[in-house]
């Protein structure tokens, strides 16, 4: 063993230098770090306000044409055609679609124009998808999404339909709008796809769609969300005060004292001027918001207003409060026949902007002013002497170091933070601090509130009736966690007993071919799991190879989904039939450690089989064979592919991890935030470490490895 | 009564494994007979009718010219083979400073590395999901493969941490004493002596890679750009059986070999890899 040296002793004032360099520098790298996120949320906040807008304009629009009746249309169309609204398109896809009707050229009059029940705006349809699918990320996100059927009138005809009603019924893709653009062109109405490079306002567009006919014209637009950061001012901080450290801390002729003092000075100095650069940046975009939205709602107003389509600035007031989706509507008051906005999320925005980000400016002093005092008091020299003494190690481990971290910690640790958030899945705002929520989503997960309300709680009982989500049902955390649990269990006695069984057979020497048995009963081990799933769906399936099976012996009827226990029992066993190998290479390899003299003096005993097996064998094993069972059960536990390929993704038989996974897979779970999926994942980390936890107490694992 | 014990043992272990290996048994003969006869090859065998004249090997000619397929197998091959040679490097890199060295912070990060072995690869994608596209790099392999080290490179590292171990440091020592620098020391040393261990890992992390389903599934929209496991799953939701019997047969294969040559150092590892320290 090498002796620690002491490479780096600092004087006082090199100690304080450095002291105050570093908690300079990570003061105002936090501060820029939360510069960024902030500017990136704000660009997004505009978008959503234009959006917002557009949409609610779009809802004006839809209440006033379609509104009320659509039944007799819509039974008559379904009768003359005879046909499911899918059938026409689905030769092009599989998706579908919006719904219009044209009117004929300027025939109709406004009194046709209310009468008329299937006007339904494909821009009321984007709306919708925006609002309750949140703003697309790009135009494959938007191509990808599930949405609903609605319906298309060509000319006389129905062409396609569905019941506006229900929207979450059917499928709808935004591909068909192609072609709902050309049927567009014979008619009188006007369907033009804006594509990158055109602009609405001052923002260019990555799509957009105009609708246009005599009446009126309304746009919707995907503007693209800058993720930009200005990178170059931050750079040239930190090589003006790398430069400045350098500069001063060989110089001698100069008294330490004024070193430092000029050192710090300069410092602040050149980080003042550069946050305020920034600073500038922000209160610009900030405080412009309500100017810039302003204009756009007059304008909103008075093209409706030219078309008939609000009377008074009231109603029109009315309509753009209403809250539509998630998507924090603003309220609007006219006073004197002006406009006067009251964006009420742009005021929700500046009191967050005040509040949360406070508590971040005062932890970003907190830490560098904790570095600033753990420097001073020699803790880089320590560091530096550490670097320095270990060198080697560290150029051998640093890279895993940095890997590890970056790829396991970051998200490990964001996870977790996370799971105090709302953040949406299309991370139209990255700023955690806005989104927070504290314990909502585990409250939400646990159902706390209904437990509470069956217990007799008036508080939480009108927390439930007033919640609306009716989707809850789904989410029923306690009956997959004992799903889960149930899963585990019995797939592990099986595993276990196969395992154990066939390494006892396996062991006696008297056995032939005991070789090529190994190999074969390994076989399930090594087999990629995703493959043992699907063979094992397809096996036990309606053409799989046991139904031939028990069909050519007899046994016709031969259904595995007749019954659910026996196919959760079949989860258990196809789970159980991957892992069983691993038990009995193990338990295998420990029986081998036994010695003959125990085996003799067992037998000479006159031992039988069962004894030997429960009295001498297994307890000798005992210390191999429990943590392999633990570790057998973790990977159960975890066993994703299995579970979730054999059972397809079947619900009822979900275990946590294919819950977690159809939070962020599925299409019609997007309610869901990745602050909840987040919070589910932090929940069945807590469970897994609980349980392991567990278990080594119990079998009293730890006594023996630790 | 010792004869008997033992023929009844034979012919359990003959039915218990015919029983248990039943679907891969299915599964080859499915590849090897002709598409009409995939639903009902098992049965038509029970009833003695081995239909030789259907044997064919038309379904490994379809899936081996199959466009698709061709571009699956690329593009696991790359990611497993690229995830699987930097995993190894590192770990090699790692776990011989963890073995060899007792410096501050060994075991907190022996301790975050077990930690991260619990950690289910399911609960990894959302934070993954959202710091991928930040970074662009969403729907793409190589985002794809970073998603990967991340659960190969704690496996990799026990590994080889574990091996280094075993070996005493005398054989090093001489080195450096003769006057070798860390490069040589690395190269002329270090990799002949720890050959099987880095084989064990790069094997390990190349399977790993080359099975995964969950996250590929998430990550990569594009078919052009599908690693095997959705692929072939999507071979399945197309109703293909028989292209799934024989690319299920052609992917197998290899890492059934992989797997059977390194099961022993990989039990060994994993036993103590989990449990000791």
């Amino acid at each position: 063993m090498k002796l620690f040296v002491k490479k780096y002793v600092f004087s006082e004032g090199q100690r304080l230098f450095w002291a105050a360099f570093l908690s300079i520098f990570l003061l105002f790298f936090l501060l820029f770090v939360h510069l960024w996120i902030t500017s990136n949320s704000i660009e997004n906040f505009k978008t959503e306000i234009k959006i917002t807008a557009l949409m609610n304009t779009s809802k004006l629009i839809y209440d006033k044409y379609g509104g009320a009746t659509t039944n007799e249309t819509g039974t008559k169309s379904q009768t003359k055609k005879g046909k499911s609204w899918l059938s026409f398109y689905e030769e092009e896809s599989s998706g579908f679609d919006l719904l219009f009707q044209s009117k004929p050229k300027g025939k109709e009059t406004a009194k046709e124009k209310e009468e008329n029940p299937k006007f339904k705006d494909f821009s009321y349809i984007l709306g919708y998808i925006v609002t309750n699918y949140g703003l697309p990320a790009d135009e494959n996100e938007l191509l990808t999404k599930n949405l609903w059927n609605i319906e298309v009138i060509k000319g006389e005809k129905l062409i396609a339909s569905s019941d506006i009603e229900s929207l979450d019924k059917g499928k709808i893709s935004i591909k068909n709008l192609f072609r709902i653009k050309k049927d567009s062109t014979e008619n009188n109405f006007v369907v033009e796809e804006r594509n990158r490079g055109s602009f609405v306002g001052y923002d260019e567009v990555i799509k957009g769609y105009t609708f246009k006919d005599e009446d009126l014209t309304v746009g919707v637009g995907y503007i693209e969300k800058p993720f930009v950061f200005p990178y170059t001012p931050l750079i040239f901080y930190f090589i003006l005060s790398l430069i400045l450290a350098l500069i001063f801390i060989p110089i001698k002729f100069l008294p330490e004292k004024i070193k430092l003092y000029v050192g710090i000075a300069l410092l602040i100095v050149v980080a003042l001027i550069l946050y305020s650069s920034y600073s500038n940046y922000l209160n610009y975009t900030v405080y412009s918001k309500a100017e810039e939205v302003k204009p756009l709602i007059s304008d909103l107003f008075k093209s409706l207003q030219e078309k008939e389509l609000v009377n008074s600035k009231e109603e029109f007031v009315q309509y753009l409060s209403k809250e539509v989706g998630d998507i924090k509507a603003i309220s609007y008051t006219s006073t004197d026949g002006t406009f006067e906005i009251e964006p009420s999320s742009l005021k929700y925005y500046q009191n967050l902007f005040l509040t949360p980000f406070t508590l971040i400016y005062l932890i970003a002093f907190l830490l560098s002013l904790g570095v600033f005092y753990y420097s001073a008091k020699g803790g880089l020299e320590k560091w530096l002497n550490a670097f320095y003494n270990y060198s080697v190690v560290y150029i051998f481990i640093i890279l895993a170091l940095l890997l590890v971290f970056i790829l396991i910690g970051v998200p490990f640790l964001f996870t977790i933070i996370m799971s105090f958030t709302s953040l949406s899945r299309y991370l139209s705002d990255l700023n955690l601090a806005r989104q927070f929520v504290g314990l909502y989503n585990y409250q939400d997960i646990l159902n706390i509130h209904h437990i509470l309300a069956m217990i007799g709680f008036e508080k939480s009982k009108e927390i439930v009736e007033s919640s609306p989500f009716f989707v809850r049902n789904f989410t029923n955390f306690y009956q997959v966690l004992i799903n889960t649990f149930l899963y585990t269990f019995f797939s592990v006695i099986i595993q276990v007993t196969l395992g154990v069984l066939f390494a006892v057979i396996l062991n006696d020497n008297k056995v032939k071919l005991r070789g090529i048995y190994q190999v074969l009963l390994i076989l399930p081990w090594v087999i990629p799991t995703y493959i043992s799933a699907l063979l094992w769906r397809e096996a036990l399936g309606q053409y799989g190879v046991f139904k031939q099976l028990f069909d050519s012996i007899g046994l016709e009827g031969f259904n595995i989904y007749a019954n659910s226990t026996v196919y959760f029992l079949s989860i258990c066993f196809v789970s159980a039939w991957y892992a069983f190998p691993f038990i009995m290479i193990v338990t295998l390899s420990g029986l081998q450690g036994i010695s003959e003299s125990v085996k003799d003096a067992a037998l000479i005993d006159g031992a039988g089989w069962f004894t030997r097996l429960f009295s001498i064998y297994l307890p000798l094993i005992r210390p191999t064979l429990l943590p392999s069972v633990l570790l057998s059960s973790i990977w159960t536990f975890n066993n994703f592919n299995i579970v979730y390929l054999y059972t397809g993704g079947n619900d009822a038989y979900d275990i946590l991890i294919t819950r977690i996974y159809d939070f962020v897979s599925r299409p019609d779970l997007r309610v869901f935030t990745y602050g909840y999926a987040a919070a589910y994942s932090t929940l069945v980390f807590i469970i897994l470490l609980i349980y392991i936890l567990a278990f080594a107490r119990i079998t009293k694992l730890t006594e023996r490895t630790y | 009564m010792k004869r008997i014990y033992y023929v009844l043992i034979q012919l359990f272990l003959i039915l218990s494994v015919i029983l248990l290996l039943l679907p891969v048994l299915w599964v080859v003969l499915i590849s090897f007979y002709s598409r009409d006869l995939m639903r009902t090859i098992f049965s038509e065998i029970l009833h003695g009718r081995l239909h030789l004249s259907s044997l064919t090997l038309g379904n490994y000619l379809y899936i081996l010219t199959d466009p698709n397929f061709l571009q699956w197998l690329l593009n696991s091959a790359i990611v497993a083979a690229s995830v699987a040679f930097v995993s190894t490097f590192i770990g090699f890199m790692a776990g011989y400073g963890i073995s060899r060295y007792q410096f501050p912070g060994r075991r907190v990060f022996l301790i975050s590395l077990l930690v991260t072995q619990l950690f289910p690869i399911a609960m990894m994608i959302v934070p993954f999901l959202i710091i991928m596209s930040l970074l662009g790099l969403i729907g793409t392999l190589q985002g794809l493969s970073l998603a990967y080290l991340a659960t190969t490179l704690p496996f990799s590292i026990w590994i080889l941490k574990g091996f280094f171990d075993t070996v005493p440091s005398d054989i090093e020592e001489a080195a450096v004493v003769d006057g070798a620098n860390l490069l040589q020391l690395i190269g002329y040393v270090l990799i002949p002596i720890s050959r099987p261990a880095l084989a064990t890992s790069f094997i390990f992390s190349f399977v790993t890679c080359w099975n995964e389903y969950a996250i590929s599934f998430v990550f990569l929209s594009d078919v052009s750009l599908y690693t095997l496991p959705p692929g072939i799953k999507s071979l399945l939701d197309n109703n293909d059986l028989s292209g799934f019997a024989a690319a299920v047969v052609l992917v197998s294969i290899p890492v059934v070999f992989l797997f059977m040559y390194i099961r022993k150092e990989l039990v060994e590892s994993v036993t103590l890899g989990s449990v000791k320290e």
